[in-house]
C-alpha cells in the first residue's frame, strides 16, 4: 500500500514536471559517500504554525525508507534530544557532527527547513500549502551530499467546476470549510515530504543500499 | 494518541500482522516499541524489542546501545 502511494506521487510528479527541463543534478559526493542510514533532525520551523515541525517530522520515514534507508526512529531520537535538554530545532541543527556521532553514529545527517506551512484564505480560492528544503550531509566530514526543496498545495487537488461566478463561490467556500475544519495542512505535508525524499523524484535523493539490493542492482 | 498504552498496542499489532503476513517492519518500529516499553516500566520487553531492531538493521546498533546505556535501572 506504501509502495502504491509513493509510485503515484511519483508518477504525479512525473506528469507535473514532465515538461520542465532539470539540470541534472551532481551525484559525485553522494555516490562516494554511499551512506546506509539517515538521522533525520527535527524540522527548523519558519512558519507562524506551531503544530508544523512535528507534523512535518511525522511524514519525513515513510518515503526514506521506502527509498532503502535506515531512517533513525524520529520518537527515540526526539525523546533523547529532550533527556539532554535540547527540545529548540535551531539548537540541534547547529549541534557538532561530533557530538552527534557519540550518540547516534549515523552515515548521513538531514537538516529539513520548513517555509510555508497552512492555509491562506481569499476570496474565491483558499490555498493550503506546505514547502520544506532538505539538506543532507556526510555524517563524519559533514560534506554536502545533496540538496533538495519541495511544495504540495490543495488546489492542485481541486478543481474548478465551471458554473460562473456563483458556482466559483459555492467551490470557494466548501474549500475554505474543508481546509479549516479538517486539519488539511497535515495531509498536504505529507504529500510535500513525498515529494522531497522519494528516491526517484527528478533531482531527488538517490535510492538507498536496501532498494538497490531488493531490485538486485 | 499520546496514551503510552493506546501506542503500544498500535505498534504491536502492526508486528503481529507483519509476522503473519510474512513482511518485515519498518526501520525503527522496535526501537519505538522499546522506548515504549522502557517508559512504562516492562524492562525486559523492551530490551528485547532493541535487540530486534540491532538484528534487523544493524545500522541502529550504535544509537541502540547508547539508549539502552541511557537507561538508569538497567544492568547490561
Amino acid at each position: 500500500m506504501k509502495l502504491s502511494s509513493i509510485a503515484v506521487v511519483a508518477l504525479l510528479s512525473v506528469l507535473l514536471t514532465g515538461c520542465v527541463t532539470t539540470t541534472p543534478y551532481d551525484y559525485s559526493a553522494f555516490k562516494a559517500s554511499n551512506p546506509r542510514s539517515i538521522l533525520v533532525l527535527p524540522p527548523v520551523n519558519q512558519t507562524v504554525d506551531v503544530g508544523a515541525s512535528y507534523s512535518f517530522l511525522t511524514h519525513v520515514t515513510v518515503p526514506l525508507a521506502e527509498s532503502g534507508y535506515y531512517v533513525f526512529p524520529v520518537g527515540v531520537v526526539e525523546e533523547t534530544f529532550r533527556e539532554n535538554g535540547l527540545t529548540d530545532a535551531e539548537e540541534i541543527h547547529s549541534l557538532a557532527l561530533e557530538r552527534l556521532n557519540e550518540v547516534f553514529g549515523a552515515d548521513s545527517v538531514m537538516y529539513i527547513k520548513i517555509t510555508q506551512y497552512g492555509t491562506s484564505f481569499q476570496l474565491l480560492a483558499s490555498d493550503t500549502r506546505v514547502t520544506a528544503d532538505a539538506t543532507l550531509v556526510d555524517g563524519r566530514s559533514g560534506e554536502l551530499l545533496w540538496k533538495g526543496q519541495a511544495t504540495a498545495s490543495s488546489t492542485e487537488q481541486s478543481n474548478n467546476s465551471g458554473g460562473g461566478l456563483v458556482g466559483m463561490l459555492v467551490v470557494a467556500l466548501v474549500e475554505q470549510v474543508i481546509n479549516s475544519t479538517t486539519d488539511r495542512s497535515y495531509q498536504i505535508a505529507g504529500l510535500t515530504s513525498g515529494r522531497l525524499l522519494s528516491s526517484g523524484m527528478p533531482n531527488g535523493i538517490l535510492p538507498g543500499p536496501r532498494l538497490r539490493e531488493r531490485q538486485g542492482q | 494518541m499520546t496514551n503510552y498504552s493506546t501506542q503500544i498496542t498500535a505498534l504491536e499489532a502492526i508486528v503481529a500482522r507483519a509476522q503473519a503476513q510474512g513482511q518485515s517492519v519498518p526501520p525503527g518500529l522496535h526501537a519505538h516499541l522499546g522506548m515504549l516499553y522502557f517508559n512504562t516500566g516492562r524492562e525486559s520487553e523492551a530490551l528485547a524489542q532493541f535487540a530486534f531492531e540491532k538484528q534487523l538493521f544493524p545500522e541502529s546498533t550504535h544509537f541502540v546501545d547508547y539508549v539502552m546505556k541511557a537507561q538508569p535501572e538497567t544492568a547490561l
